[in-house]
């Protein structure tokens, strides 16, 4: 019996969150500024990924599922360190330690977007990664809980912001 | 010219090393200690609180003149006081595992069971509670100084047996 659970649950990791790991990646990376925190985020999606399988209703897709559960982990836990007052920089104050030895991906120009992209605010971060992942407005909105003229006005914000900041006109 | 965002994005992702998931093991080891240490010190704290509440509450109820109410109180304290240390020990058998897998399984285990336990130990504390205060007022009326209280302050209100 419990090698059959064993099975189930394990068919459902291989099959429902691993094709997802890399945008549940991308995503974290967003919202962390250290490995240790990106991985503790990672996790904590994943394992509550699994837990809300159940409450999935076939209403929405599976992927927009993922999506939303990342993204809420994710500004769950960084309202929770920000009350909890632990150590988070906020857009606002990125210290350049933290941002120098944040290199977390091989291409140096995706490591300049990530840090630009932090300097964002949560909402505007889910925004522009859901836009660079090519999906359409209206997804973004499903996701989001939003609609798509927002986000579509939203994304041309962002995307000044972001190209002013990767040209240093925003410290 | 400068590469568009959706250009770096796009290439940087190419064979992109870093987006494969990471190793959780060991951090499902160490975040599962924490999170059981969390929930340990919940219920020890629980467990205190019952205690403190299962001595103060027969004094308090004693100079209230409802000594039965406050031992009745207090037995359903220590009862709930029992049980809950015989849940403290579910935090022991927590499969820590040597995977990812294993401690997502463990915890959820623990979570629904722990629920449906919970659920029905109130089923039967909640209704006793509850007699227990409908038994408080009861005997605060039938003694008697609330009624003449009401009758001092509203000598023209009018009472059928003991209700205003």
């Amino acid at each position: 019996m419990r090698a059959k659970t064993n099975k189930v649950s394990n068919d459902f990791y291989q099959a429902s969150i691993f094709p997802f790991a890399p945008i549940i990646i991308k995503i974290c990376r967003a919202y962390t500024n250290s490995q240790e925190d990106f991985e503790d985020y990672y996790q904590e999606v994943c394992l509550q990924i699994w837990r809300s399988k159940d409450n999935f209703c076939e209403q929405c897709k599976w992927s927009t599922w993922v999506y939303r559960i990342s993204l809420n982990v994710c500004l769950t836990l960084l309202k929770k360190r920000k009350t909890n007052g632990q150590t988070y920089f906020t857009s606002d104050v990125l210290p350049d330690v933290i941002i120098t030895e944040n290199r977390a991906f091989e291409d140096e120009s995706l490591n300049q977007l990530y840090v630009a992209i932090r300097r964002l605010s949560e909402v505007d971060r889910a925004v522009i990664i859901l836009y660079l992942e090519e999906k359409s407005y209206h997804e973004i909105a499903d996701i989001l809980g939003t609609n798509a003229n927002n986000i579509g006005v939203r994304v041309i914000r962002i995307k000044e912001r972001l190209k002013k900041i990767l040209n240093g006109k925003i410290n | 010219m400068e590469k568009s965002i959706e250009a770096i994005w796009k290439e940087g992702f190419l064979n992109e090393k870093s987006l494969v998931a990471p190793k959780i093991n060991d951090l499902y080891n160490q975040k599962s200690k924490a999170l059981v240490e969390k929930m340990k010190r919940m219920y020890r704290n629980n467990l205190i609180a019952l205690v403190i509440m299962a001595i103060v509450f027969p004094i308090w109820y004693y100079f209230m003149d409802i000594v039965w109410q406050g031992i009745a109180f207090s037995i359903l304290m220590l009862l709930t006081l029992w049980y809950s240390k015989r849940q403290k020990r579910g935090f022991k058998t927590l499969d820590h595992g040597a995977t990812s897998l294993d401690y997502l399984k463990s915890f959820d285990r623990l979570l629904k069971d722990a629920l449906s336990k919970g659920e029905k130990v109130l089923r039967f504390t909640y209704p006793l509670y509850f007699l227990i205060a409908m038994s408080i007022l009861w005997s605060a009326w039938n003694k008697g100084p609330l009624t003449s209280k009401m009758y001092q302050k509203y000598p023209d209100i009018i009472f059928v047996g003991r209700v205003p």
